[in-house]
């Protein structure tokens, strides 16, 4: 006859506290875990709510700002910048023809005179009895080498005879710095 | 006793089904609101300030009266044709030289684009610059007419050249062709550009609401740098039963 332990005896009598109270600890785990996602969901809501209110806010201050009494600060301040722009930019053309005044050779006169801002450059046809004049002339526009000067670069060399006059016409472009 | 031993694991399960699907998102939204709130109420302080400045600029703007009408006539926000006409023509007569052909033609931004012309002196920072090309000729004497530029030059206006033609005229009937006559002619080109006033501010990025002070640098080079006051014309008596008699 097989011996055969009939014995009800549990073997595993000691458990832990995890073990013993598991399902009660998952419970309480979910339990916390809706608590967070409700506390989490109210506070998205409320803080949407924030958001559209202070949007709304912000529209309504923007539109104020924008429409009100601040655009002519605005203006103000614009009009200001765009004529100091407008300032450094503009061309002195009696600074140019006290210039010419200056640098007039003897027996040289102009018979035109013309500037253009787009190319910011003086034209002149001069006139004088003798080629000598013509040279010593484009020579006092030029000026001396290395000189700061109004006139940047001074170009001429064309001439014709006026048998009219009897004088010698010649042209001179001048660029302005 | 099946169903207490399957309790745990389902609870586990249903737990991190929980976490992953319910919890996180629910955190992750909310922490994006909280950011999305907290820049709003940044937007929003920042406006305010904003605000605040202006309202302290609109008091300063009072506080320069005299100072706006300077910036206003020398920019003004439209041609205002009769004040140049005038003004030129006043220039002109004081100096005892002629002029004719006075025309004062304005050209908008977008007739200016159209046409692909580049204005003289124009600004690039503000595009409602508008050009108002004003042309005349002028006889007298090269010291009257230089007189009449400086002039024109010094205007409390803003008044720029395009082109300017000088060329002697001989006097009619002058018998001796040879000599040169101090008569000229000047055929002259201005730009009386003007600036449009604002309707509404386009957005609030004017370093102004930063600084929260004008820059006044303007009117000091205005006071500096002009010195020809600018006639203000003044309606006169009107009304006639025919309009066609002189």
């Amino acid at each position: 006859m097989s011996d055969i332990n009939l014995t009800t005896e549990q073997k595993y009598e000691k458990k832990g506290f995890f073990s013993e109270n598991l399902v009660p600890i998952l419970f309480v785990i979910l339990v916390l875990c809706m608590a967070a996602y409700g506390i989490f969901y109210y506070l998205e809501g409320s803080m949407t709510s924030k958001i559209d209110n202070t949007d709304s806010q912000y529209d309504s201050q923007y539109a104020e700002l924008t429409t009100g009494n601040a655009k002519q600060a605005v203006d103000f301040q614009d009009r200001m910048d765009t004529i100091e722009d407008l300032m450094k930019t503009r061309p002195d053309i009696v600074k140019g023809l006290q210039e010419i005044e200056k640098r007039i050779a003897p027996g040289v006169y102009l018979k035109s005179y013309e500037y253009n801002a787009a190319t910011n450059q003086i034209t002149l046809v001069c006139a004088t009895n003798n080629y000598r004049s013509v040279a010593e002339q484009i020579l006092a526009f030029k000026g001396p080498a290395g000189e700061q000067s109004l006139f940047t670069n001074v170009t001429s060399g064309e001439t014709s005879f006026n048998l009219q006059e009897g004088r010698i016409e010649f042209k001179v472009v001048i660029s302005l710095s | 006793m099946r169903l207490k031993i399957l309790l745990a694991p389902i609870l586990m399960i249903v737990i991190i089904v929980a976490v992953i699907w319910f919890v996180v998102p629910a955190y992750q939204g909310m922490s994006q609101k909280r950011s999305e709130l907290k820049e709003s109420t940044a937007k929003l302080e920042d406006l305010q300030n904003k605000s605040k400045t202006a309202d302290k600029l609109v008091g300063d703007l009072q506080a320069k009266s005299s100072e706006q009408a300077t910036v206003l006539t020398y920019l003004p926000a439209s041609t205002l044709e009769e004040q140049i006409i005038d003004n030129l023509n006043y220039i002109a007569s004081a100096e005892g030289v002629s002029i004719y052909n006075l025309s004062v033609k304005t050209i908008s931004p977008q007739e200016i684009a159209a046409a692909g012309i580049v204005a003289a002196n124009k600004s690039t920072k503000d595009q409602s610059l508008t050009l108002t090309e004003v042309s005349y000729g002028m006889v007298g004497s090269y010291d009257k007419i230089k007189n009449v530029l400086q002039k024109v030059f010094m205007l409390k206006r803003y008044n720029g050249v395009k082109s300017i033609s000088i060329k002697s005229v001989s006097s009619p009937g002058a018998e001796n062709k040879e000599t040169p006559s101090d008569n000229l002619q000047a055929d002259v080109k201005l730009a009386f550009d003007y600036l449009e006033g604002k309707e509404s501010l386009d957005n609030l990025d004017s370093p102004l609401f930063t600084t929260g002070t004008f820059d006044m640098k303007a009117v000091d080079d205005i006071n500096q740098l002009t010195s020809v006051e600018v006639i203000k014309i003044t309606p006169p008596a009107t009304g006639r039963a025919n309009p066609f008699l002189p």
